[in-house]
């Protein structure tokens, strides 16, 4: 019913491209995270489904309706679109008590006077912020605030859920409890959502799936294991968590995806995944520092991959330490719980965290 | 989730015919409408070879070929650039000392003096000369007194000097605003290098932190040089008298003073005044922008020195003291005891001519308390007009889509080009010749009309930056909740814009109020003001009443800045 749907949508001004033909189609009741660095064309891509953004080229479609067109002319304009938006700062008209915020839209829906109170004791409620009815926004705080500007979208029962980075402005500890709360209650309503951020644990910890947005382009869609295990590509790699690169060229990849990477040394990787490219191509193997394990003697078990190293400098990070390596020709960041003194040591890791992209 | 409720209504790809575009194009039309009714006569008067409203015109440069063959026009031309410098010098001079003085040194009581140096703001131009003409006119009381004690006095008001300084001190407050920022932005780590390089804080002062205040100089500078071509009082009271004209004085007798006036010169004159003005606007717009450029902002607040005077603190007081008692204190209490006097002079003491018959004059006549009435009316509701009408004008520049939303900024800032008598003749032309608004002719609603063309900049200026500090998610987010373009300006922007809608309408009440010079050549029986009631009573020779209407108009003035104080700070409280 209210799937969304888009189509090759564009943003030009110019040579320059704020978005650049993304095509997307959001499944009812799904929660679709945007992720990206700042300037990737996340926020301008919400703005043109909410009809705040006009974007050059291209269709958006929620359920049965058109709301842009650029081939047809069909532009319907923001207040026509039925979606409930969250802004990052919450946006919340600082004249009018909590109660007036969210009714004013239901006073432009017609909503009589009993049948509003209802919904919006319903709508605090949901929101557990019933008893704040009669305060105005800048007696709340932060945390409060962000959950009557839910309330005041979720009062009048959009079409689709559209949130700006709405936990961005909450201090840590709020923003862990706030994420899972927020999830919990997408889950409860069923709504379509579409998720702005560019917190990369958030998209992680909240969303069915993740698109990842870089340069106006869409790089990657996909859930968020396959995100973090199988990145599309060096920017999806290093965006999601961080990761190391070393160089190589593809020996042999099997149907399953799963290859070998011989690097310029002439060490042998076991990848678990790699996109199909012709043997001999130049490619990098990425491989997350957290995942590397180091070792003074050098390990029995073949099943590793293993690049001898030397270490060329430390530092402590309380809970580890982080060490920069040189490998293979590279420098690459590993993370571990020992200490070690002396520079020649083996870095180990697991084919199936080792993941063939291409530069 | 419930299906769309709107999604039956809507009208595919034709969201352009909605009542956004119609209401923004209503006000954008009638901003254009407005600023262009006194140009397009003017522009199209001086091309044209008879008086607009006769048939039979032919297109020509006849005019401002007569105009250029008047040799009274060239000394026209060099007094008012004469008196335009000589003004913008004494104004600027005065208003960088008190920026430098009030915001950069620890002179006592700077608090009390930095509201006292801008009373002058709130008094009439016109008011201003004529209480100087009380008091150190020829026979005014100031120069009889020192000519009785001293054998002479030292000044002539009657000269280009004479009357820059009028309309220099009167200026000057807009300077100090201008710069008072400025000085305050001056980073003190600059200072203390120079400090530290052995130079002394005055030193320091004239070499560094005067120099850093350049661009709010020159702009202020260009903008008291457009005001003084503009001035009509001082010219009026100081120069017409001794045959000094000017071109507001010209544009002035040219109009009014013949039978039949020469429309032909009075259009190309009052064209190349515009030219000139607009060219200057143009010049100043430039600076303003390299000037962003040079002035460094930092977002946080920089710390401040003040520069010690040391002794010389308690006598540069005393000069501020002497000074607003020269230039504001002394005129105003004469015009006072002039009001209520029979005549006032140092060889008889005023109060044996105490009387009551100025203002009993002004009471006794219809058309006199009329011009009271209607400066009143005009003040309150055409100010309120004025201040809404422009306010919607801010929000179609601001906040909307409106396809030629810059180009209406450019029209809304323009009114600065036309000068108030400028103003005037064109729209007293246009009711000539544009059918349907010749009934405006005798009513306050072309006042009204004039009043608010020539304000639109102040208001813009003043509404612009507190709606661009409302965040522009508050009005999207009701967008987004179902509200169209004009219900978000009405239930959200105009609610939370209201403190700065009101400072509007305080500024611009006290402008109407004031205002005379576009006035002239619009009134006839019937919609008389203050202003050109003072100037037919002067023309009279009849001082006694311009005092009197003088003193209603600064009481007005003062009762009304003390509500508007109550409100506003009422206001601040909530």
């Amino acid at each position: 019913m209210s799937e969304l749907i888009l189509e090759n949508l564009s943003k030009h001004f110019g040579d320059v491209r704020a978005i650049d033909g993304i095509n997307l189609t959001v499944a009812d009741g799904e929660f679709l995270t945007l992720l990206g660095p700042s300037g990737c064309g996340k926020s301008t891509t919400l703005f043109a489904i909410a009809g705040l953004d006009t974007p050059t080229g291209g269709v958006i479609r929620a359920g049965s309706e058109t709301f842009f067109d650029s081939a047809k002319g069909i532009l319907v304009p923001p207040e026509k679109r039925n979606c409930g938006l969250v802004f990052q700062s919450y946006a919340l008209w600082p004249h009018m008590t909590v109660e007036q915020n969210l009714a004013f839209p239901l006073k432009i829906r017609k909503v009589g006077a009993a049948a509003r109170a209802r919904r919006i004791a319903e709508a605090l409620e949901l929101v557990e912020m019933g008893p704040y009815t009669k305060r105005y926004p800048h007696e709340l705080s932060g945390g409060q605030q962000q959950r009557v500007a839910l309330a005041r979208t979720l009062v009048f029962e959009p079409t689709l859920l559209l949130l700006d980075e709405p936990l961005s402005n909450l201090d840590a500890k709020l923003r862990i409890r706030a994420r899972n709360w927020l999830k919990e209650l997408q889950q409860r309503l069923k709504i379509t959502t579409i998720y702005v951020t560019h917190d990369q644990i958030e998209a992680l910890a909240m969303s069915d799936r993740i698109a990842v947005m870089n340069k106006g382009e869409m790089v990657q869609l996909a859930t968020p294991q396959e995100i973090y295990t199988r990145p599309a590509g060096a920017f999806v790699a290093d965006f999601i968590g961080s990761s190391n690169f070393i160089k190589g060229k593809m020996a042999r990849r099997d149907a399953n995806g799963t290859a070998e990477v011989t690097l310029d040394g002439g060490t042998m990787i076991s990848a678990i995944w790699a996109p199909d490219v012709r043997p001999g191509s130049d490619v990098l193997v990425a491989v997350r520092p957290e995942h590397i394990r180091l070792a003074i003697a050098r390990p029995a078990n073949d099943d590793y991959n293993m690049l001898p190293s030397r270490i060329t400098g430390r530092s402590y990070l309380g809970a580890r330490y982080q060490y920069a390596l040189e490998a293979a020709g590279t420098s690459i960041a590993a993370e571990t719980e020992d200490a070690f003194d002396q520079a020649e040591v083996y870095a180990t890791f697991d084919r199936a965290h080792a993941v063939v992209v291409l530069p | 989730m419930a299906s769309n409720p709107f999604s039956a209504p809507v009208r595919r790809g034709d969201d352009r015919l909605n009542r956004a575009l119609v209401i923004q194009s209503l006000i954008g039309a009638s901003a254009l409408i407005l600023v262009a009714a006194p140009l397009v006569p003017i522009l199209y008067q001086s091309v044209v070879s008879r008086p607009l409203y006769e048939d039979g015109g032919i297109l020509t440069l006849d005019n401002y070929v007569r105009l250029f063959g008047d040799s009274v026009f060239y000394s026209v031309i060099s007094n008012s650039i004469l008196l335009a410098l000589a003004t913008t010098l004494i104004a600027c001079v005065l208003g960088v000392g008190f920026a430098i003085f009030l915001e950069r040194t620890n002179l006592p009581f700077r608090k009390t003096l930095r509201s006292i140096v801008l009373w002058p703001m709130y008094v009439s131009q016109l008011v201003i000369a004529f209480s100087w003409f009380v008091m150190y006119g020829p026979s005014g009381y100031v120069t009889l007194l020192t000519q009785q004690l001293f054998g002479d006095a030292p000044w002539n008001l009657y000269t280009i000097w004479g009357m820059a300084a009028v309309g220099g001190t009167g200026m000057a407050p807009l300077v100090y605003l201008f710069c008072a920022s400025s000085a305050k932005r001056v980073d003190a780590t600059l200072e203390d290098a120079g400090r530290t390089m052995g130079a002394s804080s005055l030193r320091v002062l004239w070499s560094i932190s005067i120099p850093l205040m350049r661009p709010a100089i020159i702009y202020s500078a260009l903008l008291t040089f457009i005001s003084s071509l503009e001035m009509l009082s001082v010219p009026l009271v100081f120069g017409r008298p001794v045959g000094i004209e000017f071109f507001t004085t010209y544009l002035y007798s040219h109009g009014l003073g013949g039978i039949e006036p020469d429309y032909g010169i009075l259009g190309a004159a009052a064209a190349i005044l515009l030219v000139i003005i607009t060219i200057l606007l143009v010049f100043q717009g430039m600076l303003l922008r390299k000037a962003g450029r040079f002035v460094t902002l930092k977002g946080k607040a920089q710390r401040q020195k003040l520069a010690d005077l040391g002794a010389a603190r308690w006598p540069v007081f005393a000069f501020f003291l002497l000074y607003n008692l020269i230039i504001l204190a002394i005129p105003l209490i004469g015009i006072a005891l002039r009001s209520v006097t029979t005549f006032l002079t140092p060889l008889m003491t005023p109060f044996d001519l105490l009387t009551w018959d100025n203002f009993q004059l002004i009471f006794s006549y219809d058309a006199y308390v009329r011009s009271i009435t209607n400066s009143l009316i005009i003040s309150t509701v055409g100010g309120a007009i004025a201040t809404v009408f422009v306010a919607l004008v801010t929000l179609v520049v601001h906040r909307s889509n409106f396809p030629f939303r810059r180009h209406l900024e450019f029209v809304a800032l323009y009114p600065r080009a036309i000068p108030g008598i400028v103003a005037g003749i064109g729209l007293f032309w246009a009711m000539l010749v544009i059918p349907g608004i010749g009934w405006m002719h005798g009513t306050i609603w072309i006042m009204v009309l004039a009043f608010t063309m020539r304000s639109i900049p102040t208001a813009f200026g003043a509404i612009s930056p507190a709606l661009m500090q409302i965040s522009e998610e508050l009005d999207k987010s009701a967008r987004s909740c179902g509200a169209d373009w004009w219900t978000a300006c009405r239930t959200i922007i105009l609610p939370l814009l209201k403190p700065a809608i009101f400072s509007a309408y305080v500024l611009l009440f006290l402008s109407f109020l004031k205002e005379y010079s576009s006035a002239v050549f619009l009134f006839s029986p019937g919609n008389e003001i203050i202003g050109t009631t003072m100037l037919s009573f002067w023309a009279n020779g009849d001082t006694g009443p311009v005092a009197a209407l003088s003193v209603i108009q600064l009481a007005l003035t003062v009762i009304f800045v003390f509500a508007a104080r109550k409100i506003l700070r009422s206001y601040q409280d909530v």
